[in-house]
């Protein structure tokens, strides 16, 4: 799935859905009266919505002045910057540089592995580019490679001879990988490799470390000759040349005299290289200051192993003839050995192996209608329409032979029902019948009447893209699972490629021109994420520091694991694309991100944490129920209202800030609404108080209308905005008779990097259908137009709504159950947009009792116990009696600071066995806990059933914790304090968060009320009472900071008290004034002019004062 | 607040006490001694924590206890210190001799403080505070340091009294500890603790039982305990020596003469370097210490990379009482506080004897000593400056590598661990110039030879001109280009050249390089 942000501003987007003509002033820049609409700003770069995933742009070839009759030339030595931190070319600026310079084929040879050679591989195919793939590897390095200046060990450079040479060399390099046990070390055995590899590679002798070169040098022509004789003897004398590289050194002449007598005495071949490690000479600067961040040291530190200049660049053909007039046989050489090594990578592409269908003789597709027949009967019991859509499914499915595809998912599914591990899948799996009657996903395609096309159609390559979320606290079972159903050797996990951003650029950059680590930190600091890299705000920082680092941008980094990325494979995976262990323990990971694997063909199934599945469960457990969501009502009112009232924190997907502000706006009343509202925050602040127009029409201020009559069916539901993906391909087929999949390729045509064949051929079927149907001229443009600027931009509705179903049963939880819900949040923490304080202060509000850890009460997680005596007070309606009577939240012993899970747990247990504890030294002795361990639970109240104050309890923890196992008991002294002083309520809450990281029950805000009084500031809740437009002061912490990439530079603040939560604008003038309290403070007096809108508060700052108060509470800024 | 007054124990009252405490210690020390602002954003560390921070570099969210990382994650312009207490120590002399002038008895806490008994200055100003006043003036006008005073029963207290800039009347001590906070006992842990035992400040823990305390603290929180009551048991000790290998001399009559100094030198060079030999030590580092007449120390270290010989001590030693003597300005110690009472040789640094063999000329044995001997024998007549060696660092251009250091000086080469990819290999020319000749090495049809950015040559080299030679010398063989494009992140210090070997007709090689457009040749080969 790709949801990327549109090209165009979000103005323009706009006027194109509301069919606006275009005026002059929405293309200016914003003025000083400039304020974008909080109520629809979101981050538009991912932020809280799991669904955010950047799928990488099709490679396209620009428009290149290619040499006529250039002089025949392969370069076949050459790093991309997949040999991290080594090479300083992107893959597919080689391929372009050696297009343009005329190279008859290029190969890339990254050290130890495979990273880089799908992105060069589509590079050079659309540059009409001949390819070698190989790798130079790493012998004998005796750690990871990383921090030294210059790493040991000797390099042997091999280029794959076919699809055969180049499985064997990625098994060759995965062994290597897996056996040096750690990240970055591979061991190989060279005789081992080569038994492996010998006539299905090509050997060049390498680089200085390569192992003749390196004999040459340390011990002259001899040795320099057995090592040949060695590597001759191991990979046969037709496979290995002898490698002439001139950079410029005055050792060059020298050694390439030396090696090509060896050649000659030996009868090899001398092949010319350039030992390539940036495609022109103007990266060399970089890849100097790359070089020092390898070696973690300074470009000051590092000097003495520099190359001398740049000379490690691409040449052309007659460069390298004229370089090389002394050895006439090695460019050609090398051109001939381009043409033989060179194929093209399509010719690896792997299959998903056979599924094991249980049933012997049954085949794969059989074996899927009979699960979906099954599914069906129990979920859709004779629909007539739903079974022709199986049908239509089923049938296609058939003719893509993608049924192990399914089946794979299914399992899946089936392994986490059994296990009552609550999943689901999301996106455009969501519009298929055939997912539903599968259990794969959740929401009925056929009653809501989704685009199966959307899901899969006849003109996509590759299999469908099925996601599961998992809940994210038993994803790593599921892993297991398939693990062990396909065996590890055919399954992998996929990498993500970690590039460099902002932050880490400057960072990195900084460390390089040798500025200490504490300016590292503040510089990255000051580059907030994503921001523009060259502002003003930059000041600071040097300039040199500030160029590099944006040139560095995108590069990569190193390899991440991706968030549950799977590929199945039906031959080992390792003669597919290398592996190699991750930094977690016992992981290991493909050299390829998700793309690359697609673009292979490698088949990969997502297996994404969702932190709100777990939190589910949880709370459905506590409540002794389960969550069928296929099945639950929906039409709640009050969920609706409490919806409707943006009394959201903890619900999923609409707690953040920006859906807060505008879940009053578009009032939802029924689930369709939760759907269009999970898919209304996408990008977009919005200018000059404008909203978007499905809000508008929504609220009657603007007439429903629709471009043609056709379209009507089709933008009905959404008031005629287009909002889902669903509905381009929907347009397209009413307005111009398209198929549905036919709908899909021009939605897939307009949201990639449009490709202007494609794009064309495309565009004149959609006019002449609408020609058809009586659409020309204007009105057809318009449409087209609307169509192109919606195609990559809108939202899978399917996808929508399974997120929607996730959406209504947390708002369920909170609304009936708001002690369950809270509890379950914070068992599932990390997670969602707010810190457990928020979660716990909000359930405060709804009436929910929170009470402290206990050694007697407490499990190790959170748990609920039974509601409070005598509190038999009338239960109104009103959101804060929710809880109210209902059970209490008990806060559980790990969130006690020094215990962590393994500590609280063994509390628990040795509880369950053997009794309550009867006394802090019988705790301490039973359990085994530190003077520590009890100190913090003494701080946290957590003796409070011993009859035990804190203090009380703190002093006694010393005397205790020397009760061991090994101790007579009541043998200590010192366990009976002192007069102590009694704690005040502000004590009471800084002891509970020093402890706890929450108060229970108490806000920070509260204890400085009076203060606030003073100076005339008002709580959040009294600014309901407050009319628009009037100047206030409201005081409270920070708690979280955000500047969407959309928003035009303006940041948002959100500030909290004991009475509730409010959002908060600062301009970039703003910010720039009080830059120090604006980025560092955690409480603070804001003034600002109040802005009313449906019930939505926004506060306009313009004026900011530090805040101080008792605790400080960390914010979570720039996530 | 509860009444300290009621503890056990109280009234035998320890001694009214005046501490003397300059703010900020280490980073005016090290403005004093080494120059740097201490008005600017400056914090010291120690262990890779704060120790302290300037007011300015406070005000920019510097706290002592940072790491240095997070200091300078707040303050990016901070000028980061390391802690060195020889130099708080060394600044802090004046300031010792300064309160010595006007007062009897004073003893060291630590480089930045020091105490003294109230009653003499007191008796002797007319009062506490007048004392006090006097003490502050003295240090302000002698030595430009801004102290504060501050008088109160016992050091410990003092030292709060101090800080706070007060006199705390007599009798009421245990009153103003009492409502301090409980961090001002300088135990970070015990104090955490405390504090959530509710207990915030000395008054509160004092008031605890002292048995108690014990009990649940141990030892150093008892002791704390009797502290934060105004109890100071700590004894007001002179200075002691600081270790057991040094040797010291005391002179009837000051040394006042450089040639007097060098003849009591020599002595005790020979006392330490005999004392060292008998532990099967050396030493590395050299602290000398002198007293003069009138009281002021003064203490300098020398650094020293092979094992000082007894003439190497004596040399160091008569330099430095050389410079004490007769140093420039208000450092001359000679005129302003007479002559040296008192000398003191401290090695600080010491390292086992065997194994510490400075190949200096490649060889062991007599030879290489008779050599030593001579060049220290020079050194000691001329200074040490007259004397130097050349060390080889590493580098690319045989022009930069070479660097002369001071006989005895430590001779480390620097960067002689890389490789320096692109280095012309041996034989290295026998004539490096100091100044490159300015030269045009032309192509066979009088045309300058050009580089390009790609390494292609405009022309073949075909003749060379050099300096102001009227005729160009024919090029019989030539090798090159050779790029170096070094050091382009360091502002001015960058170097972009082509360099060639060049064989001319006439029979010399040189090395030429091509530099921003222009030829010179840097280097004769003979």
């Amino acid at each position: 799935m790709g949801f990327n942000n549109p090209d165009i501003p979000w103005s323009e987007l706009e006027r194109r859905l509301t069919g606006r003509k275009r005026d002059a002033k929405s293309w200016e820049p914003p003025g000083p009266g400039y304020h974008p609409d909080v109520l629809c700003a979101d981050h538009g770069d991912g932020g809280d919505s799991p669904a955010w995933t950047r799928k990488r742009a099709e490679y396209e070839a620009p428009p290149l002045a290619r040499p006529v009759d250039p002089v025949p030339y392969a370069e076949l030595h050459c790093h991309s910057n997949f040999s991290f931190l080594d090479g300083a070319s992107h893959p597919e600026e080689l391929a372009e540089a050696a297009a343009r310079t005329g190279l008859s084929a290029i190969a890339i040879t990254d050290h130890d592995g495979f990273y880089g050679v799908v992105r060069f591989a589509e590079a050079a195919r659309a540059l009409r580019m001949r390819t070698v793939f190989g790798a130079e590897l790493s012998l004998g390095l005796p750690g990871p490679a990383n921090g030294e200046p210059d790493p040991l060990g000797r390099h042997l450079l091999l280029l794959a001879r076919g699809p055969e040479g180049y499985a064997r060399l990625s098994r060759t390099i995965s062994e290597a990988h897996l056996r040096g046990g750690e990240k970055g070390r591979p061991v190989y055995d060279l005789e081992e490799a080569a038994a492996a590899l010998r006539d299905h590679v090509m050997l060049l002798t390498g680089c200085r470390k390569g192992h003749v070169p390196a004999a040459l040098l340390s011990a002259g022509p001899d040795a320099a000759r057995a090592e040949l004789d060695r590597l001759v003897a191991l990979f046969g004398p037709d496979s290995v040349a002898v490698e002439l590289t001139s950079h410029g050194d005055p050792l060059d002449d020298e050694r390439n005299d030396a090696l090509a007598d060896l050649a000659f005495q030996n009868k090899l071949p001398v092949v010319a290289t350039n030992n390539v490690h940036y495609a022109a000479p103007g990266r060399r600067r970089l890849a100097t200051a790359l070089a020092a961040v390898r070696a973690r040291r300074s470009l000051d530190e590092i000097d003495g192993w520099l190359p001398a200049a740049g000379t490690a660049h691409l040449r052309s053909g007659a460069e390298m003839a004229a370089r090389f007039a002394a050895f006439p046989d090695a460019v050609p050489r090398a051109a001939a050995l381009g043409e033989e090594l060179s194929f093209d990578l399509k010719l690896v592409a792997p299959n998903l192996p056979a599924y094991p269908v249980p049933v012997a003789g049954v085949s794969e597709m059989s074996w899927l209608r009979h699960l979906t027949m099954r599914g069906a009967a129990e979920r859709y019991r004779g629909d007539q329409k739903a079974y022709e859509q199986l049908e239509h499914e089923l049938a296609l499915i058939e003719k893509l032979n993608f049924p192990g595809y399914f089946l794979v998912v299914h399992d899946i599914v089936t392994f986490c029902e059994r296990n009552g591990i609550y999943c689901q899948g999301r996106g455009s799996a969501a519009n298929s019948a055939v997912c539903y009657a599968l259990k794969i996903t959740n929401v009925d395609a056929v009653r809501w009447g989704l685009l199966f096309e959307r899901f899969l159609s006849p003109e996509r390559d590759g299999p469908p893209d099925i996601d599961i979320d998992i809940e994210s606290d038993r994803r790593e079972e599921v892993i297991q699972h398939v693990y062990g159903k396909y065996g590890r050797t055919f399954t992998a996990q996929v990498a993500n490629v970690i590039s460099y951003r902002p932050k880490s650029a400057i960072r990195d950059m900084a460390k390089a021109f040798g500025h200490s680590p504490g300016q590292q930190d503040a510089w990255s600091k000051q580059v907030e994420r994503w921001g523009p890299m060259a502002s003003a705000e930059l000041g600071e920082i040097p300039a040199p520091v500030i160029d590099f680092a944006n040139e560095l941008l995108t590069f990569p980094r190193h390899l991440g694991i991706h968030s549950g990325g799977m590929v199945i494979c039906d031959r080992p995976v390792i003669e597919v694309c290398p592996v190699e262990h991750a930094r977690m323990r016992d992981r290991t990971v493909l050299q390829w991100d998700k793309d690359d694997c697609a673009s292979v063909g490698l088949v990969k199934f997502d297996l994404l944490g969702l932190g709100m599945l777990s939190a589910l469960r949880y709370a459905f457990e506590m409540i002794d129920s389960e969550l069928d969501i296929a099945h639950m009502p929906l039409d709640d009112p009050e969920v609706y209202d409490m919806l409707c009232r943006a009394d959201s924190v903890g619900v999923f997907q609409v707690e953040s800030r920006a859906q807060m502000a505008t879940l009053p706006r578009l009032k939802p009343r029924e689930f369709y609404d939760l759907v269009v509202e999970v898919a209304l925050i996408r990008p977009g602040p919005i200018q000059g108080g404008s909203v978007h127009p499905y809000i508008r029409r929504r609220n009657g201020l603007e007439e429903v209308t629709y471009p043609h009559p056709l379209l009507k069916p089709s933008l009905a539901k959404t008031l005629g905005v287009p909002l889902f993906q669903e509905q381009l391909m929907q347009m397209a087929i009413d307005v111009a008779g398209f198929t549905p999949a036919e709908s899909d390729e021009l939605r897939r045509a307009m949201g990639s990097k449009r490709s202007m064949e494609r794009m064309a051929a495309i565009r004149e079927r959609l006019f002449a259908g609408m020609a058809r149907n009586g659409i020309t001229g204007a009105l057809a443009d318009e449409l087209f137009d609307k169509l192109a600027a919606f195609a990559n931009y809108g939202f899978p509705e399917s996808h929508a709504m399974s997120f929607a179903y996730l959406v209504y049963a947390s708002a369920w939880l909170k609304r009936y159950h708001p002690a369950a819900f809270c509890a379950a949040l914070l068992n599932a923490q990390p997670m969602g947009f707010y810190s457990p304080q928020t979660l716990v202060d909000d359930a405060r509000r709804h009436g929910v009792t929170v009470r402290r850890p206990d050694v007697n009460a407490s499990a190790a997680a959170a748990k609920l116990e039974p509601p409070e005596d005598g509190d038999d007070s009338e239960v109104s309606e009103k959101p804060g009696d929710w809880g109210r009577g209902g059970p209490v939240v008990r806060l559980g012993l790990r969130s006690v600071r020094s215990l962590g899970e393994a500590v609280a747990k063994r509390i628990e247990e040795v509880r369950r066995e053997g009794g309550p504890y009867t006394s802090m030294s019988d705790l301490a002795r039973r359990a085994g806990l530190s003077a520590t361990h009890l100190e913090a639970l003494a701080t946290a109240g957590a003796f409070a059933c011993l009859g035990l104050t804190r203090r009380e309890a703190l002093w006694a923890a010393g005397a205790a914790a020397q009760e061991t196992a090994g101790r007579l008991p009541g043998t200590t002294g010192g366990t009976r304090s002192p007069m102590l002083p009694g704690m005040d309520a502000v004590e009471r809450m800084v002891a509970d968060v020093w402890a706890t990281g929450l108060a229970p029950d108490a806000h920070p805000a509260q204890f400085a009320r009076p203060y606030l009084d003073t100076i005339g500031a008002l709580s959040i809740e009294a600014l309901h009472g407050v009319g628009h437009g009037r100047r206030v002061s409201v005081g409270g912490i920070v708690t979280h900071r955000q500047r969407p990439a959309t928003a035009g530079g303006v940041t948002f603040i959100n500030l909290e008290d004991e009475t509730g939560m409010l959002n908060v604008t600062c301009t970039p003038g703003l910010w720039q004034r009080y830059r120090r309290v604006a980025r560092t403070a955690n409480a603070m007096i804001v003034r600002g002019v109040l802005e009313k809108a449906d019930g939505v508060l926004n506060l306009r700052a313009d004026h900011l004062a530090a805040l101080t108060l008792p605790i400080r509470s960390p914010s979570r800024d720039f996530r | 607040m509860r009444n300290p007054s009621g503890c056990e124990g109280w009234g035998e009252a320890a001694v009214r006490t005046i501490v003397v405490w300059c703010p900020d210690w280490p980073v005016i020390a090290a403005e004093i001694v080494d120059g740097y602002p201490a008005h600017e954003a400056v914090a010291v560390m120690h262990a890779n924590r704060v120790l302290v921070a300037s007011p300015a570099a406070r005000a920019e969210g510097v706290r002592r206890g940072l790491r240095k990382r997070e200091a300078q994650g707040r303050c990016p312009h901070l000028i980061v210190l390391e802690h060195d207490p020889g130099r708080d120590m060394r600044a802090f002399e004046p300031v010792l001799a300064a309160v010595e002038a006007i007062a009897a008895g004073v003893q060291m806490l630590r480089p930045g403080a020091c105490a003294l008994a109230a009653r003499g200055p007191a008796r002797y100003h007319g009062g506490e505070a007048a004392a006090a006043e006097r003490i502050v003036e003295q240090i302000a006008q002698q030595c430009d340091v801004e102290a504060q005073a501050g008088i109160a029963e016992g050091t410990f207290a003092a030292g709060l009294a101090a800080r706070a800039g007060v006199i705390v009347p007599d009798g009421e001590t245990a009153r103003f500890l009492s409502g301090l906070s409980i961090t001002a006992l300088g135990r970070p842990g015990l104090a955490d603790l405390l504090r959530r035992l509710g207990i915030h400040t000395l008054g509160e823990f004092a008031a605890l039982p002292g048995a108690d305390v014990l009990d649940r603290f141990g030892f150093d929180a008892a002791l704390a305990h009797r502290l934060a009551g105004g109890r100071d048991e700590r004894p007001l000790a002179p200075r002691r020596p600081p270790a057991d290998l040094d040797v010291a001399e005391t002179f009837d009559e000051p040394v006042d003469r450089v040639d007097a100094a060098a003849f009591a030198a020599r002595a005790l060079a020979e006392r330490l370097h005999d004392r060292l030999g008998s532990h099967g030590l050396a030493c590395t580092r050299l602290a000398i210490e002198a007293v003069t007449e009138t009281g002021e120390e003064l203490v300098r270290t020398w650094r020293h990379d092979g094992l000082l010989s007894v003439n190497a001590i004596a040399d160091r030693l008569r330099w430095q009482l050389d410079g004490w003597l007769r140093g420039k300005g208000n450092q001359a110690t000679g005129s302003r506080n007479g002559g040296i009472a008192r000398l003191r040789l401290i090695p600080e640094g010491v390292v086992e004897h065997l194994g510490l063999q400075p190949g200096l000329w490649g060889e062991a044995g007599e030879e290489r000593d008779r050599a030593h001997r001579a060049l220290t024998r020079v050194q000691g007549l001329l200074g040490p400056d007259a004397v130097l060696t050349a060390v080889l660092d590493g580098g690319r251009a045989d022009r930069s590598r070479i660097r002369l250091v001071a006989w005895g000086d430590e001779r480390i080469a620097q960067g002689v661990e890389a490789p320096w990819p692109g280095r012309l290999p041996g034989p290295s020319p026998a004539t490096v110039y100091v100044e490159p000749i300015p030269a045009e090495v032309l192509d066979a049809d009088g045309r300058p030879v050009r580089v390009g950015g790609r390494l292609e040559l405009s022309g073949v080299p075909a003749q060379a001109r050099i300096g102001a030679q009227e005729r160009a010398a024919g090029i019989v063989g030539w090798a090159g280009p050779w790029p170096v494009d070094e050091r382009w992140w360091a502002d001015g210090e960058s170097r972009r050249v082509a360099r060639f070997q060049l064989q001319l007709a006439d029979d010399r090689a040189v090395l030429a390089v091509l530099r921003g457009g222009a030829w010179f040749v840097e280097a004769l080969y003979d």
